[in-house]
């Protein structure tokens, strides 16, 4: 038996069945993980001492290895968003996910590996260096979850979350063969996710198997006292949507996402996905999102504002390294110039001129009216259309340090993923084939808010009839 | 103050090392130059959103609305003061140390 291809539930089921050991589980992966992750710089902490499930639970994911992104606050560990600002940073309390999966006796292995600030879409902007692509070493696993992407990718655990601010789970789930879920805003609590975009950050699953992360989000989701944004919409049993049955689904195909700019080769796999879907029983039709080409420029203004806003906590005053300086200005001033990267700095910079003086008028007001936009076209859309099926990203992996200088390039890879975000709205990246050199291609479903049953009937239902979430790269077979 | 340069001259090295003032980073005169550059390549893209006309439309500050949900305003004990301490990068005792704030 190859337990570490085995999906969550299956390894939870096991256990409990006694067919294996909670501890050869566990040592199986940890095994892997010292094995595999020096090629792979997927972790950038392996617990020695991993924490044993503290109760019985009747979780369906009781005993399952999970990992955590490194900006997601686990009690007596160093959390660091891969920046050197928070080195030494040791939370002193769980997030509410956390307390969660801790809570339904999930295993925590460790952390992993993320663009700074998860400010980025290949997990080059990291200070412990970039997380490598488990299906060729070449090319980057995505980000800003890379690090979670390429741990599930290689098998280092069946499950891992990661945050999505605008595509920074499917994204990487794309360029890595897995699934990534981003669910609606506020139907998982925040608290404790170190913010980046507060009106956009969202924390989700990956995994290989739907069922897995169906599993895993009814865990996280729910209303939260200590997240104010946290809805207060009754959560649905997320499992009982694993069904194979899509019939009579209305499926949009927006235009604007099928243009030039668009891969090839992407392209054609999403196409043979979507017949699968109509051979269910979906009907496709084409539709129209004009807006689309305005969701890149409109989310770097919002999510770079917000971003200054939020990053300027880290000041040497309160967490990790402080500066010495002659006065409390330059204390600020050198410790945020030694302790932000570059693409850190960028952003925060970007963001301040949105709001500054002057300007707010001319860019971040603009671009939430231009959200706004965004979100009503969507909206229009679901009123007749219950899921939209788009590429997750215009190409496949693209090779390590190929887009790091040009941010412009870097930033359009999340063109497609951006809308949800903007607007809220759930949505999921699914593996759906290869390219000719063996790297993965993913397509996204998204669905109305709350509709996360939706995108998890589409998805189960597409797993029931093909394979390619179930292909490891060859050297992690 | 600077002022700030109308729009059509895109973004001037003036206007970054303001930023940078504005937001705590110090930047040398490479960095500076390196920073002006990539910075005016990303805006001269955002200005797309002014091909739209947005006189009439509203906006909103979260994406659905929904209104905020507030807790008892009630204080309650943290459960972990020395792992609050700890964090601080310099301390004595129970108390934090900050870098003296007025001249």
């Amino acid at each position: 038996m190859e337990i570490h291809k085995l999906s969550g539930w299956e390894i939870s089921q096991k256990i409990k069945n006694k067919e294996l050991t909670l501890n050869r589980v566990i040592s199986l992966f940890k095994e892997r993980i010292r094995r595999f992750n020096p090629q792979l710089n997927s972790l950038v902490s392996l617990f020695e001492d991993v924490e044993p499930p503290s109760s019985e639970s009747s979780s369906e994911l009781w005993g399952v290895p999970i990992l955590i992104k490194d900006n997601i606050c686990i009690k007596n560990r160093e959390i660091t968003c891969a920046s050197k600002i928070l080195k030494g940073f040791i939370s002193c309390y769980d997030a509410t996910v956390i307390e969660k999966i801790k809570k339904a006796g999930l295993v925590i292995l460790g952390t992993t590996n993320m663009d700074e600030f998860a400010f980025g879409s290949s997990c080059e902007n990291s200070c412990y260096g970039p997380t490598l692509n488990p299906y060729n070493k070449q090319y980057v696993p995505g980000g800003s979850s890379g690090g979670s992407a390429a741990g599930v990718s290689a098998g280092f655990s069946p499950l891992a979350l990661g945050s999505d601010t605008g595509g920074s789970i499917r994204q990487p789930a794309s360029f890595c063969g897995v699934v990534g879920f981003k669910p609606t805003y506020g139907r998982v609590s925040r608290y404790g996710l170190v913010a980046f975009g507060s009106s956009l950050d969202v924390i989700g699953p990956l995994a290989r198997d739907i069922r897995d992360v169906a599993y895993l989000l009814e865990i996280i989701s729910g209303w939260d006292a200590k997240d104010s944004t946290s809805s207060v919409q009754e959560k649905r049993p997320f499992s009982s949507a694993l069904e194979d049955n899509i019939k009579g689904l209305k499926i949009g195909l927006p235009k604007e996402y099928f243009v030039a700019g668009l891969n090839k080769e992407v392209e054609k796999n999403v196409k043979e996905a979507i017949k699968v879907f109509e051979s269910k029983g979906a009907y496709i039709s084409e539709i129209n999102l004009p807006h689309t080409e305005y969701a890149v420029p409109c989310y770097y203004i919002l999510s770079s504002s917000e971003a200054s806003s939020n990053l300027s906590r880290f000041d040497g005053i309160r967490y990790g390294a402080r500066k010495k300086a002659k006065d409390l200005i330059e204390v600020y001033k050198k410790t945020r110039r030694e302790g932000f990267g570059k693409e850190a700095k960028r952003r925060i910079m970007l963001g301040t001129f949105s709001l500054s003086s002057g300007y707010y008028e001319a860019y971040y007001l603009k671009a939430l009216k231009v959200r706004s936009l965004i979100k009503k076209e969507l909206q229009e859309v679901f009123r007749h259309y219950q899921a939209i099926i788009t590429p997750t990203s215009p190409t496949p992996p693209f090779q390590i340090g190929e887009r790091i200088e040009d941010p412009l390039s870097m930033y359009l890879s999340d063109i497609y993923t951006i809308p949800s975000n903007l607007s809220g709205i759930p949505s999921v990246s699914l593996p759906c084939g290869f390219t000719k050199e063996g790297l993965p291609v993913g397509l996204q479903i998204m669905a109305n808010h709350f509709s996360e049953d939706i995108l998890i009937r589409l998805s189960f239902s597409y797993q029931s009839v093909t394979n390619w979430h179930k292909i490891y790269p060859r050297e992690y077979d | 103050m600077v002022i700030f340069p109308k729009k059509d001259m895109g973004i001037t090295k003036e206007v970054v090392k303001h930023i940078a003032q504005l937001c705590r980073i110090e930047l040398d005169q490479e960095e500076l130059n390196y920073y002006s550059s990539q910075l005016g390549k990303v805006l001269e893209y955002i200005e797309k959103i002014n091909q739209l006309n947005l006189e009439e439309t509203s906006f909103e500050f979260n994406p659905h609305t929904q209104t905020n949900v507030y807790r008892v305003d009630k204080s309650e004990k943290f459960f972990n003061l020395q792992g609050l301490l700890k964090i601080f990068p310099e301390r004595e005792n129970n108390f934090i140390k900050i870098p003296k704030v007025i001249e």
